[in-house]
């Protein structure tokens, strides 16, 4: 990215955050008078799903019938009798039924030796550079998403454009907005706790306490260079925004929570499971993003990889066929990305090391399913490691322009090529 | 670059600019958890010299604190509630010891080395490492590297007893070199191998009964002694060797500067380049001791400037045990488990960091579920919470023990927990509540003052 456009994306959050808070009233006290308009309710809808640690590609979507894939891996093989077989050449790690049914249900795409030019087998540099679109990404670039929120929030605005649901931190795709990305976890996080007796005029308080977090600094503060304000104001709105949410969210999960859906008990169908209902409720949200950690099997891989690609298949299964239930599943597209792949060669601790490309997945009954992009070519490697074909920008082109209905010049540094992985 | 230079001399207090109270806090925040009322009026009159000094040089534990500590660490040794015993002894000296400095300086390094016990499970062998960082928190860098190298939680948590001498495991090696020391960009792929056959030698303890934790030993059998290229220089090299060969690259001091910069001075930010070089010289020149860089970091003019003044968020351990010590809350109405928990809740849970770069600290501790935690917990810690036996704050005793009268107990506050920095109306609103000063009044007023946004703010 040329320095021109960092510097004038690293200004227009300043500035617009500055004009933002301008507004910071809080938002619940507005509530009464703003009216929900449920024909703003989203038509598309993108859900971002990231496995951390890097996802050991080739044991996902398996070369059953490559020497080299064997060779390679004494251990840590899937046996060619075990995969389900998508076609001659790749099949499914047998832990994938539920990939192999939304693949035949064509709700499923799979897009293969995705990655980018030079690549880095560090975590967070590669999950920087994913989480951005930019090669060049730090830890404090703008996600590739925040463009997208900026572009499409408004303050005083209800539901935010985007939402993180997960425990960990807020993920660089979603960071760097001017608008406040809200978490939606357990119940318990989303509920304010007074404290004040009953006989000591509660609702009162709640409200000094709501002036006093969002009130505007007085001329002293101003004053104390313009930078002071930073993060007294990212502080303010936050208060603004998160106390908010998070009355809200409690509402519908409450709500939602009498209606029996059936998900298997892992974290990860949980966080899908809170996502549908959100989108069941109408919210405005066009974006959610979740992660599933654990990918990082450098030691004693089989199992642990094995437990992981249980979980993910099956909580995807419960979540489609909640929203093919509500009548909803033709809004939703699921993206499935990791930071990189594993290396071709298992090591000594019947694990993989950090490796380069990947399969990427996309869900839903938006996708043009089947199989994208070559095979992974084990024999022409770089570094000991399966050359990636497809860039994942084009994959994000494709989303961003096809699905979001979104310029990607705004998002990435030049025109990248899109793929018919969606259908028209 | 004379600038760059003035900016780390020691602040001298004139008139137009003294030491005030404002300053006494500010060092007390970032060098600890927070001044009490005796902290505060006794360093104010003290001055920086002498203040900055006692945090460097604590006084030593008595015979009693010795032995407090001793039991609490047995206890982490022996019973089934381990878990909930190790967060207590950590959270114990955070809140009692008279070393804050060392324990905000080992949080720092435990999020640096971030080592979770989520893998290692074991918690005698995070204990160790938690006592390594205590021990080794203001250096000398090499041996704090040197020591974390031979940790047991660690070699677990980064697979370093999971290499043998034939095809080592790349994990410890990539995160010694991109997180601990020199930061991508300042070696190569190639460097990582080479140190990751330098690291060899460390085995899993096979007597031990599976399911046991491991406890790694070395076994010179397993240690790779060839020739290693690492960073343009070869020899047969051991760990010890990587450690100081890495530190002799001109990246190492300015890497961990960077880091020690945006823990103590600012987190919204990063520093310019010649910011830094004048402490990474600083650090090189003392032998890579921290207790030296933080000196002069703590004395500097640029550390008591407005420019940095309320420049860091508050992590979750420095917000709720802060308020306990701030207030002085007697140790039987808050657990330490309760706190534990809090903080976890807010997204910072210790001994469990997120991943192996821990936590990234500043905007990010502020997500809508976090904050919300965050305000719950100076609530409860104010009002009390029966469910988890918090029991209420008690202001009019507060204010009787350091002699102030019940009227003036609002504004004493104010000037202990944030000083001069809410606005005026703020200000109003706080006192209007008070103006009966009775317990639950006082206890209104003071939930306003930290619901402040200012002291989220370090």
């Amino acid at each position: 990215m040329n320095t021109t456009r960092r510097e004038f994306l690293r200004q227009g959050i300043g500035t617009s955050s500055v004009l933002a808070c301008g507004n910071a009233l809080p938002y619940f006290l507005a509530e009464s008078a703003a009216a929900f308009d449920s024909a703003d309710r989203p038509e598309r809808i993108l859900v971002v799903l990231e496995l951390d640690g890097g996802n050991d590609g080739l044991n996902t979507v398996v070369p059953y019938n490559d020497d080299i894939y064997r060779k390679n891996r004494p251990k840590l093989q899937v046996p060619a009798s075990d995969v389900l077989r998508i076609d001659d050449s790749v099949g499914f790690h047998p832990n994938l039924q539920s990939f192999a049914n939304l693949l035949e249900a064509e709700e499923l795409a799979i897009v293969q030796s995705v990655g980018y030019p030079n690549p880095s087998r560090s975590h967070f540099r590669s999950m920087s550079i994913w989480q951005t679109g930019d090669l060049d990404a730090t830890r404090s670039t703008p996600g590739w998403l925040s463009h997208y929120v900026d572009a499409h929030s408004k303050p005083g605005q209800h539901d935010s454009v985007a939402m993180h649901v997960g425990d960990a931190n807020l993920p660089q795709g979603l960071a760097g907005s001017n608008f406040q990305v809200p978490t939606a976890t357990r119940l318990e996080q989303l509920t304010r706790r007074i404290g004040v007796p009953d006989d000591a005029n509660p609702p009162q308080q709640l409200a000094a306490l709501d002036r006093i977090i969002g009130q505007p600094r007085g001329p002293a503060a101003e004053d104390a260079a313009e930078e002071a304000g930073s993060h007294l104001r990212f502080l303010q709105q936050s208060a603004s925004v998160s106390f908010a949410s998070s009355a809200r969210l409690r509402e519908i999960l409450l709500a939602a929570r009498a209606r029996a859906a059936s998900y298997p008990g892992y974290g990860l169908a949980e966080r899908l499971r809170m996502i549908a209902q959100l989108i069941k409720a109408e919210l405005k949200t066009s974006i959610y993003y979740t992660s599933l950690g654990g990918f990082d099997t450098h030691g004693n891989q089989r199992f642990q990889h094995a437990n992981l690609l249980t979980q993910l298949g099956a909580s995807i299964r419960a979540f489609f066929a909640d929203l093919h239930e509500a009548g909803l599943a033709s809004r939703v597209l699921l993206l499935v990305f990791s930071e990189f792949g594993r290396r071709l060669r298992e090591n000594a601790g019947a694990g993989t090391d950090h490796g380069t490309a990947g399969p990427v997945f996309l869900a839903g009954p938006a996708v043009r399913a089947g199989i994208h992009g070559p095979y992974p070519n084990l024999a022409d490697l770089h570094d000991g490691d399966p050359k990636f074909a497809i860039d994942f920008r084009q994959v994000y082109a494709t989303l961003l322009e096809e699905w979001l209905h979104f310029p990607q010049r705004q998002v990435l540094t030049h025109n990248f090529a899109r793929l018919p992985i969606l259908q028209s | 670059m004379s600038t760059a230079r003035d900016m780390w001399e020691p602040f001298e207090p004139t008139a137009a600019n003294p030491w005030d109270q404002r300053k006494v806090a500010h060092l007390h925040r970032r060098a600890g958890f927070g001044a009490n009322w005796r902290q505060l009026h006794r360093d104010l009159e003290e001055g920086p010299a002498a203040s900055i000094d006692r945090l460097l040089h604590p006084r030593l534990l008595t015979a009693e604190e010795e032995s407090t500590h001793e039991g609490l660490r047995h206890g982490i040794e022996s019973s089934p509630d381990r878990e909930d015993r190790l967060q207590a002894y950590w959270f114990y000296r955070i809140l009692f010891d008279p070393d804050p400095l060392r324990e905000k300086i080992a949080l720092f390094w435990h999020g640096h080395f971030a080592t979770s016990n989520v893998k290692v499970r074991s918690e005698v062998l995070m204990l160790r490492q938690n006592e390594l960082l205590r021990s080794h928190a203001l250096g000398p860098f090499e041996e704090l590297l040197r020591g974390i190298l031979a940790d047991s939680a660690m070699l677990v948590w980064l697979d370093g007893a999971n290499s043998p001498k034939e095809r080592p495991n790349e994990n410890l090696a990539r995160e010694f070199l991109e997180l601990f020391t020199l930061g991508v960009g300042n070696y190569t792929e190639a460097d990582i191998r080479a140190a990751a056959r330098a690291f060899t030698g460390w085995v899993d303890d096979d007597r031990r009964p599976v399911g046991s934790s491991k406890t790694p030993h070395f076994d010179p059998s397993q240690f790779d002694d060839g020739e290693k290229a690492f960073l343009q220089k070869t020899g047969p090299w051991n760990a010890d060797d990587i450690v100081d060969i890495t530190l002799n690259q001109p990246a190492a001091a300015e890497f961990v500067c960077r880091k020690l910069y945006r823990m103590l001075v600012r987190d919204d930010k990063p520093p310019a380049d010649e910011v830094i070089a004048p402490l990474a010289e600083e650090l090189r020149a003392a032998n890579f001791s921290f207790e030296h860089v933080v000196r002069i970091i703590l004395q500097s003019r640029h550390f008591y400037s407005p420019e940095v003044y309320r420049k860091r968020i508050k992590g979750p351990v420095e917000l709720s045990a802060g308020l306990l010590r701030e207030l002085e809350v007697p140790r039987r109405d808050v657990g330490l488990v309760p706190l534990a928990d809090a903080c976890a809740r807010q997204g910072q849970h210790v001994f469990y960091p997120p991943n192996v770069a821990g936590w990234i600290g500043g905007r990010h501790w502020i997500t809508s579920t976090n904050l919300v935690e965050r305000c719950n917990w100076l609530t409860d810690v104010i009002w009390g919470r029966q469910e988890r036996k918090i029991r209420p704050f008690d202001p009019l005793q507060w204010a009787d023990r350091h002699g102030i009268v019940a009227v003036d107990a609002i504004d004493a506050l104010i000037d202990l927990l944030v000083q001069d920095d809410c606005s005026e109306e703020a200000r109003t609103s706080i006192r209007e509540t008070a103006r009966q000063p009775d317990a639950v009044n006082l206890r209104k007023a003071i939930q306003l003052i930290v619901h402040c946004p200012e002291y989220q703010l370090a």
